[in-house]
């Protein structure tokens, strides 16, 4: 479950990360949805899965949240949110939702669109969020050593693409 | 000849001004009824019961016990004593619930000496004297068989015993007491809280200390989400309680990580079920800070060094307004006459009120002179996540 959204603070974030611009899908973003959204261990090589929880999301198809630990480096902990909405303005909106849980002003739009559809990130790229099709992805750090995380943002983008069906 | 088959501290599932509350162990486990048992029940820990000291007030709290006595006896006299009988054991609060007043039981014929649910008055309690707190009570149970004869002992009983301050607020709650009812409130939370506020003897006491046992947390245990942006990790869409309970203990949980949403909804949910009536509620959009020293942080800065904050959150009370005090565990302010300029004084904001520009409240001390005017209470944000 998630309270509706403060309408004041919509108002803010909206104006904040020009909502406008990237509210609306194009004709061939909204082609391709993903039904049932599965992440498996074996699905982010380099990362052990040590947590996985369905959340209750309203308005969501699914919902995850994970915590991943790097094989390679002791303290490197990853935190993936996965959402799955039953369309794309929906995903969009949540994206508008989960960047209210930011208190940085920092968080901006990435704009070579390196990653998914719409993309935000902080300056370093410890935290990449995103919208690809119907689905919205978070990648966090959430262990003392901090890694930039644009590369597993990107393996998980990949499987996001993979997982895409015309509907 | 006399055996104690089972006891029950919560025997009134309705009402708690004479017995124990509605619990549950955790998310995934209930506490079972009766909550001691012969053959099950030899730890403390597997005898749970919860006290709301001010419910409890003045009342003669009651249990109920049931045995197992020799059908040739008609009828015995049973009572249990503290086995300690020293004031100088056990620390300032030995002993909580007292001694079971003796009765006399009858031996109802052609049960094969099964008694009823027998119910014993509790004598010199010091719930409400104690306060808040986890104690282990323990009882020597004893029988005779008249007035002349000599007590004997038969059993030995031990049980955990929290001692709370009020009925536990919202996100929890005593109705439906029903296995399916996760929203009962947990031991395992309580065996935090309890020991956070022990000895709080009013709301506001075991508010104020949970705040800063959250506070004290960081850096061990959870640090401000500098990497992430200040972004929730706990307490979005709900709160993982059960991951923060494994953070608490030493695992992952859901990571290391926690922003101000995290902290309002652990302080309100670990002070809430005590006894307390705070709220998660936000102020905002888009305020420049003054200096400040973050959870798990000993550097005066502005928030990461970002400047501002889009949004704060606290645990607040009341109608969460201007005119409304909040527990701020995510971050302390400068306390001195000049929170804008260092040298700066940690004040960490318990039972402060929010207040307006120019009172030098809560308000001035966290958000910087240009930042104030858009540091404003957003009551419709007022809020008690539900936990898993």
């Amino acid at each position: 479950m998630i309270q509706d959204m403060d309408e004041r603070h919509a108002e803010y974030l909206r104006e904040r990360h020009d909502y406008a611009a990237w509210e609306r899908e194009t004709a061939a973003e909204s082609e391709l949805l993903v039904g049932r959204f599965a992440l498996r261990v074996e699905d982010l090589p380099g990362w052990n899965m040590i947590r996985l929880d369905q959340v209750p999301v309203e308005g969501a198809r699914l919902a995850l949240q994970s915590l991943w630990g790097s094989a390679e480096q002791e303290g490197v902990l990853l935190r993936i949110d996965i959402i799955e909405m039953p369309d794309v303005a929906a995903a969009r909106t949540m994206l508008l939702h989960l960047l209210g849980e930011f208190q940085s002003p920092e968080i901006a739009r990435q704009t070579d669109a390196r990653i998914g559809q719409v993309a935000f990130e902080s300056p370093d790229r410890t935290t990449v969020l995103f919208v690809r099709s119907n689905v919205v992805a978070m990648i966090r750090n959430a262990g003392p050593e901090v890694i930039a995380v644009d590369e597993p943002a990107r393996q998980l983008d990949d499987i996001v693409k993979g997982q895409s069906g015309t509907k | 000849m006399i055996v104690l088959e089972a006891l029950a501290f919560n025997h009134d599932p309705t009402a708690a001004n004479h017995d124990a509350i509605n619990i549950r162990r955790s998310a995934t486990q209930p506490v079972p009824l009766p909550e001691w048992r012969r053959g099950f029940s030899t730890r403390p820990e597997d005898s749970p019961a919860a006290y709301s000291t001010n419910d409890v007030a003045g009342n003669t709290i009651t249990i109920k016990a049931s045995f197992h006595i020799d059908p040739k006896l008609e009828v015995v006299e049973i009572r249990a004593i503290d086995p300690s009988r020293d004031d100088r054991c056990c620390g300032p609060c030995p002993n909580v619930l007292g001694e079971v007043k003796a009765k006399r039981v009858k031996v109802v014929p052609g049960h094969h000496g099964k008694t009823p649910w027998e119910t014993f008055e509790l004598l010199n309690t010091r719930l409400v004297e104690c306060g808040v707190g986890i104690h282990v009570v323990t009882w020597q149970w004893q029988y005779r068989l008249g007035p002349d004869r000599p007590w004997q002992s038969f059993a030995t009983t031990h049980h955990r015993i929290y001692s709370l301050v009020g009925i536990p607020r919202k996100p929890w709650v005593q109705q439906p007491f029903d296995p399916a009812n996760m929203s009962l409130p947990w031991t395992d939370v309580l065996d935090f809280a309890c020991w956070w506020a022990s000895g709080a003897r009013s709301q506001v006491e075991a508010a104020r200390m949970v705040t800063a046992a959250v506070f004290d947390l960081g850096p061990s245990v959870i640090t401000y989400d500098c990497p992430g942006g200040g972004s929730t990790h706990y307490a979005w869409p709900v709160f993982n309680c059960s991951a923060f309970l494994d953070r608490l203990r030493g695992g992952p949980g859901l990571g290391y990580y926690v922003n101000c949403s995290d902290c309002a909804t652990i302080t309100s949910t670990f002070a809430n079920v005590l006894g307390t009536d705070l709220w998660q509620s936000r102020m905002g959009y888009g305020f420049d800070l003054n200096e400040l020293l973050g959870i798990g942080s000993n550097v005066w800065q502005t928030a990461c060094g970002w400047g501002a904050f889009s949004y704060h959150e606290v645990a607040w009370e009341d109608d969460c307004t201007a005119a409304d005090d909040v527990y701020d565990a995510c971050l302390k302010v400068d306390g001195d006459v000049d929170p804008v300029t260092a040298p700066h004084s940690p004040l960490l904001p318990v039972d402060l009120r929010f207040g307006l520009t120019g009172e030098l409240t809560y308000r001035d001390r966290l958000a910087s002179p240009p930042g104030r005017p858009t540091c404003n209470p957003q009551p419709a944000t007022r809020t008690r996540r539900a936990v898993t």
